[in-house]
């Protein structure tokens, strides 16, 4: 009886959970326009302190998009750490020049959103690793910044 | 019901008198460690995939470490005592296959010992800190690991033997300021059934308890049966008898033996933190015990300095001076001979090696008054105060400087799920201290130097203690281990924090 009792709570604990689940909304903007999003960083390679963040916005033709609002987002891979937040509206020829800061050194994630007037929106992550600690080399040979990798490309 | 009062016992407080007389006083102290291990799982499988953006990460990685030596430092192992992952112990006990003691060649801490390397290396080499996903398998396997220790052993196995997580609890709890101990031992001298370790409902009595007089009576000998009754309380799960407790050693607070304890004779009593340290004979005189003690200070240093830049440099070097990078093997499998190689090297082969030497070289000085395994256990303990010290300096690092993060990502979670009373924009500005704090390098130095400062302090009276004239020869060489660690610890915590998750070899 006991036992019955256990399974029955179980498979209804089990349920709630993967109903809890399916309606989970995800909080992160998704992409509901094809837009080409690209990330340079300088310095190269990048270290602890202020950077900037060079990000060229692009339609399907290659034209460069202006006057939307760009939204940067910054965390590290591990928790504990406050993401570091930056905002753009100004732009030259698609170009979007972000100041930016790296707060620690390591792997970082990159999550770049940009609304259109109309309200479409296009997301796109970039992995930013080896940011060193100090200004010179760490002890990771650091690649070409165009090899970066692009983590999620929600499209 | 005789009852004795005494004042150091932290039982007389009312919450804590009720979690320790109440047949569910435990459980309602574990549902909501229960309820966050769930929550932790549940945002893990399917959360945001960014560490730093999930409850499971956050939790787990954060949170729970840093709580976690403060609680041992300034109260107990209260975290064992309200382990969710015991909690089907009951339901594995009544599928219990006969319920099977743990074989012999494994009654001891080698296991255990393993486990937390094992646990502490494939957290650097799998990246966990990055992963919710793996955190939330982690917690899983817990559950899983000791509900099927609990169905195939008795002796709460998976507590003493194998539980990483209690290996690291036990290990200091040692420099606890609180220990369960007997009120008056005479009452325990006349006590009967022994309920304390065979429990007042036992499956199997440990103590055959038929051939004990009662009140010293005519003849001297009676039976006492003892009665299995359904509202009984199990004894001491990893079967501690109380008036011989000691040491904090295995002691999971789970407080069954003060529930019951038909004498109300047990408590939970404070005491000089870390007293057993120093106490001659309160910890038996065990390679696995005394090892236990100087691996989680050596493995600490490990762990900390898997974290600064300096260690990819040594994993660079380790790749190319076995030419493994010039093999073109894969960087997963560089990085796990590299990075094993460290783990192996200063975590397990080092203080092996430095541990058999100053053993060697106290028993040279000092005319061999000891047998090694003495030597080593005699010294063995004062490592915990500064082996402490270097895992308070790291979990506290991680714990001041993002303390507030939980909130925004509580937050985030509850917007995921439509629940918008607490606003619709989480702050996710709200961190902890900076990372550059001099706070932070604060707490981290008083935690280092107090922790050597107190482990001299301890080995020069446990020298003095076992070798009396020659006490200073006796002490040099751990004192020399004792100085290096601190100055390694120091140098590692000056070094600023660098994870990466990536690792190019060239």
């Amino acid at each position: 009886m006991m036992y019955k009792r256990v399974g029955f709570m179980f498979t209804l604990a089990l349920i709630a959970v993967v109903v809890l689940a399916a309606c989970r909304e995800s909080s992160e903007a998704e992409s509901t326009v094809d837009l080409n999003i690209d990330l340079a960083v300088e310095p190269a390679p990048p270290a602890v302190g202020d950077a900037i963040l060079t990000i060229t916005v692009t339609d399907d033709s290659g034209d460069p998009v202006d006057n939307a609002a760009v939204s940067v987002r910054g965390d590290m891979n591990h928790a504990g750490m406050v993401p570091v937040l930056r905002d753009v509206n100004e732009s030259v020829d698609g170009v979007y020049t972000v100041p930016f800061e790296w707060t620690m050194g390591g792997d970082w994630i990159v999550t770049v959103t940009v609304t259109l007037a109309d309200g479409e929106v296009a997301t796109r992550d970039f992995d930013i690793t080896g940011v060193t600690s100090t200004n010179g080399m760490g002890g990771m040979e650091h690649d070409d910044m165009d090899s970066m990798d692009h983590a999620d490309d929600d499209e | 019901m005789r009852t004795t009062t005494n004042k150091r016992d932290l039982l007389r407080w009312p919450v804590l008198r009720w979690i320790g007389q109440h047949r569910y006083g435990r459980l309602y102290l574990q549902i909501p460690f229960l309820l966050a291990a769930l929550l932790l799982i549940y945002d893990g499988f399917t959360g945001p995939s960014n560490a730093a953006r999930n409850l499971s990460t956050v939790g787990a990685w954060v949170h729970y470490r840093g709580i976690v030596v403060l609680v041992l430092l300034l109260a107990g192992n209260i975290i064992c005592m309200g382990c969710p992952f015991t909690l089907p112990r009951t339901l594995a006990k009544k599928l219990s296959l006969r319920g099977r003691r743990w074989p012999r060649f494994l009654r001891n801490k080698w296991l255990a010992v393993a486990s937390l390397f094992l646990l502490l290396f494939l957290y650097e080499y799998l990246d966990m800190w990055a992963s919710p996903a793996l955190t939330a398998w982690l917690v899983v396997a817990y559950f899983v690991a000791s509900f099927v220790l609990e169905a195939f052993f008795k002796e709460s196995a998976f507590c003493k033997y194998v539980c990483p997580i209690g290996t690291f609890n036990f290990a200091f709890s040692t420099a606890s300021p609180t220990q369960i101990e007997v009120k008056d031992p005479q009452v325990c001298k006349t006590c009967v059934g022994k309920e304390c370790i065979n429990g007042s409902y036992a499956a199997a009595s440990v103590v055959r308890v038929d051939q004990i007089p009662i009140n010293g009576g005519a003849g001297g000998m009676a039976e006492k049966r003892i009665e299995h009754n359904r509202r009984g309380t199990l004894g001491c799960g990893t079967e501690l008898f109380a008036p011989q407790i000691k040491s904090n050693m295995d002691c999971t607070l789970c407080l069954d033996c003060v529930r019951a304890c038909p004498h109300d004779n047990i408590g939970w009593m404070r005491r000089t933190p870390g007293r057993e340290l120093g106490q001659r004979g309160a910890w038996p005189a065990r390679w696995d015990i005394s090892f236990l003690a100087i691996f989680v200070g050596f493995i600490g240093i490990v762990n900390a300095f898997g974290m600064i830049p300096p260690v990819y440099d040594l994993l660079q070097s380790i790749a190319s001076f076995l030419g493994m990078s010039a093999e073109r093997w894969s960087p997963a499998l560089i990085e796990f001979i590299a990075l094993g190689a460290i783990f192996v090297l200063g975590g397990l082969l080092i203080p092996a090696v430095l541990t058999l030497g100053a053993g060697w070289m106290t028993r040279t000085l000092t005319g061999r008054r000891h047998s090694l395994r003495h030597t080593v256990a005699h010294f063995a303990p004062a490592f915990i105060p500064l082996a402490l010290g270097i895992w308070t300096a790291h979990y506290m690092f991680h714990f001041l400087i993002g303390i507030w993060t939980v909130v925004p990502i509580t937050h985030n979670f509850l917007l995921e799920h439509g629940i918008t009373a607490f606003g619709t924009r989480p702050d996710w500005s709200l961190g902890g201290l900076p990372v550059d704090s001099p706070l932070v390098g604060l707490v981290q130095t008083v935690a280092l130097m107090g922790g050597f400062l107190w482990s001299m302090i301890l080995a020069n009276r446990i020298s003095t203690r076992e070798y009396g004239r020659d006490a200073v020869p006796a002490l040099f060489a751990w004192a020399l281990i004792l100085l290096g660690m601190a100055l390694v610890s120091l140098w590692i915590f000056s070094e600023p924090m660098e994870m990466r998750g990536t690792i190019l070899f060239d």
